[in-house]
């Protein structure tokens, strides 16, 4: 199939600015030479812990931020550069999800207004045809009518993460960039939202950039996956290369740290971990650089592909 | 025993009128053994570690009933006894870590607060105090670290920082409310390693509030599952998760999406935990949220009722619960 989005080579560097002069003296490597595809349709999720820049990536792609080099391609175009996506569709077809949902929705908007700005602005709906538009959208994520005249802060925070969802599917986009959607909600709630998105993308057809570090989140949503360490990807591949075939001691140090359910067998669970803790320490030379950064990757199959130091 | 709770009731006055968070709870924790308290947000969690260390504005809350540490009653304790009964005896991890530390103060002069409070020790045995804490609570530079703001500590440490507080004066007792919630899965399960082995070394008993079931699951001895201000199901962590009893407890065990299986839907509990206000006080409060479940019979004042050596649970609803699909 041919793909919607392809990242190649993108690096993301934040400027440090120090001293009297306020003079740029480095840089945070924030996203490295990063490259993956996203298909039509598909969930490709980014975990990695915190500070690994996945949320830079996200940022990047909605041209929140500007790519120091590397290319974006989206439809066969490329998109790297933010003037050419003002003359095609890029800035209706691909839409974003925020981790907070109070600071992203306008407090002083009303939910009518929050949903109905993209169609407004993208397929110039007004008034009748505008607010129906909008109902439909509320129900996609199982809201009332009654929502359309209330402010963001009459909602309790998972009914606001369906708004944003709600708000980010309006403009029928393509492509959707969920930055840790689910990670401020609690259990029960994050199962709605989650459910929510699902439905969406059988009923549109929509492509999801899934970015967490929850792994239980995106082993449920994702096809395929990678697992992002210090600006770069360690490993990538379908769900099952990565859950069930670990190659990077990174991936299998992050597996091994999900807190499992089954009681049974915690001790078991914990002396796994801490042996990989361990294991991580001693065999960093072999999976890192001399100056610690993640090799390149190594296609192993024809799906999953490792960093791994050349022989 | 270390902690006992009896019949405690915590009302906050929400538009002049007080509306209970806490109904009725009773809970006790013994040295060296790990409670944990779940359920989802705003089943009144926080509200019980607030009215255990007596943190709560006196003039909008009222609390009944008895919590006893050790043999000291502290409902109706004078504030000035809390402080010092907090931090000395009972060390406290609260939920917002930004909160919890003063940006505008060194590491080591917020963690020497607590120690100038509690003990007479002299400014230098303060200074190594500080350093030996930084070191128990894994900062692999305790020097550098004692002298820098919270600002420029990343999330972990800074969560090792304010366990570093809570433990500087060795408390037997130790409330933990969502204390690696904001962290990622390593970090987390280091801050949780940290825990238990602060735990062992002092014989300390903890109370962990989270809603992650995986980490009750690798931490808890014994689980109290808590749904609008009431405790609906207590027993041994092994109980709760191979034969757990309430539809509340089961339903929550349900929702969680796993990293061994795949599932296309995830199942949901409709609705949300009724806010004070909109709270009704007698029935099963659960059972408003499953059409289904409110059809079977229940207790019109659910008592809660022993299951098996340690295990309780509220109502009689359980005994003919079934998911549609089993
Ligand atoms: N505006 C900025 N200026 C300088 N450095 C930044 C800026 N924003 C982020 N960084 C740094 O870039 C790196 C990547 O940050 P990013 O927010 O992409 O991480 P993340 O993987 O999304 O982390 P989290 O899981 O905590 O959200 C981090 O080291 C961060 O400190
Ligand atoms: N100071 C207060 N005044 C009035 N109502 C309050 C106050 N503090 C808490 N509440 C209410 O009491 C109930 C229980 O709140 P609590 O903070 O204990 O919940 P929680 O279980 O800790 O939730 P979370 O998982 O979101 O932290 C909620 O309905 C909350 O809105
Ligand atoms: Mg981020
Ligand atoms: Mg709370």
């Amino acid at each position: 199939m041919e793909e919607l989005l392809k990242v190649k080579d993108l690096c993301v560097y934040y400027p440090v600015r120090s001293g009297m002069f306020k003079h740029v003296n480095d840089y945070v490597y924030a996203v490295d030479g990063v490259s993956f595809d996203i298909k039509p349709g598909e969930s490709y999720g980014v975990i990695g812990e915190s500070g690994s820049g996945k949320s830079t990536i996200g940022q990047t792609l909605v041209g929140l931020l500007e790519a120091t080099s590397g290319t974006i391609t989206y439809a066969g175009k490329d998109v790297t550069d933010k003037h050419v996506r003002k003359k095609m569709q890029y800035n209706k077809e691909v839409q974003m999800i925020f981790q907070d949902s109070l600071s992203s929705l306008n407090p002083k908007k009303k939910i009518i207004d929050i949903i109905g700005e993209p169609l407004k602005n993208f397929e110039n709906l007004k008034g009748v045809a505008l607010k129906k538009r909008v109902v439909e959208l509320l129900k996609t994520v199982g809201l009332d009518e009654e929502a359309l005249y209330k402010y963001p802060y009459q909602f309790s925070g998972g009914q606001r993460q369906r708004i944003g969802v709600a708000r980010a599917v309006a403009p029928r986009p393509k492509l959707i960039i969920a930055d840790e959607p689910v990670s401020a909600l609690d259990l029960s709630v994050q199962a709605q939202v989650l459910n929510y998105m699902k439905d969406i993308q059988e009923k549109y057809g929509v492509a999801y950039l899934f970015i967490s570090h929850d792994l239980g989140v995106v082993h449920h949503m994702c096809d395929r996956l990678a697992i992002m360490h210090k600006g770069r990807f360690v490993e990538v591949g379908t769900r099952d290369d990565i859950y069930e075939d670990p190659l990077h001691i990174y991936t299998k140090r992050l597996l091994a740290a999900i807190p499992q359910t089954n009681v049974l067998l915690r001790k078991k669970h914990r002396d796994e971990r801490q042996r990989l803790e361990c294991e991580y320490d001693s065999l960093k030379e072999d999976y890192y650089d001399k100056n610690g950064h993640v090799y390149p990757l190594e296609q192993i199959t024809k799906t999953h592909a490792v960093a791994l130091k050349k022989e | 025993m270390l902690l006992e709770m009896k019949n405690v009731n915590a009302a906050f006055k929400v538009d002049g009128h007080y509306y209970n968070a806490l109904d009725d709870v009773c809970l006790n924790v013994n040295e060296d053994e790990i409670l944990a308290i779940v359920g989802e947000s705003g089943c009144g969690k926080s509200t019980l570690a607030t009215s255990i260390i007596g943190l709560y504005n006196e003039k909008q809350t009222k609390i009944s009933g008895s919590i006893k540490y050790r043999d000291q009653e502290l409902v109706g304790t004078s504030a000035q006894e809390m402080d010092q009964i907090r931090g000395e005896k009972i060390g406290m991890i609260f939920q917002d870590p930004l909160a919890a530390l003063n940006p505008l103060m060194r590491v080591a002069d917020q963690i020497k607060e607590s120690l100038t409070l509690h003990t007479t020790l002299s400014e230098e045995q303060k200074d190594l105090r500080v350093q030996e804490l930084l070191s128990q609570v894994g900062i692999q530079n305790p020097k550098r670290v004692a002298k820098q703001y919270p600002h420029e500590l990343s999330g972990g440490m800074r969560q090792r920082v304010i366990i570093a507080i809570a433990i500087a004066c060795k408390p037997d007792l130790i409330i933990a409310d969502e204390p690696t919630t904001a962290l990622d899965v390593t970090i987390q399960a280091q801050i949780l390693d940290l825990l238990m082995k602060i735990q062992r070394e002092n014989h300390a008993g903890i109370i962990l509030i989270t809603h992650d079931l995986g980490v009750v699951a690798q931490m808890a001895d014994r689980v109290a599952v808590m749904y609008a201000g009431q405790v609906v199901e207590s027993g041994s962590v092994q109980q709760l998760f191979t034969e757990p009893k309430h539809p509340y407890t089961r339903s929550l065990l349900r929702s969680m999406p796993q990293a061994d299986k795949v599932r296309d839907k995830l199942y949901v509990i409709e609705g949300m935990v009724p806010s004070l206000k909109n709270m009704e006080h007698s029935g099963c409060r659960f059972s408003k949220r499953v059409s289904w479940l409110s059809k079977l019979p229940h207790e019109s004042e659910p008592q809660m009722h022993q299951v098996a050596e340690g295990h309780y649970v509220r109502c009689v609803c359980w005994k003919d619960f079934k998911f549609s699909q089993e």
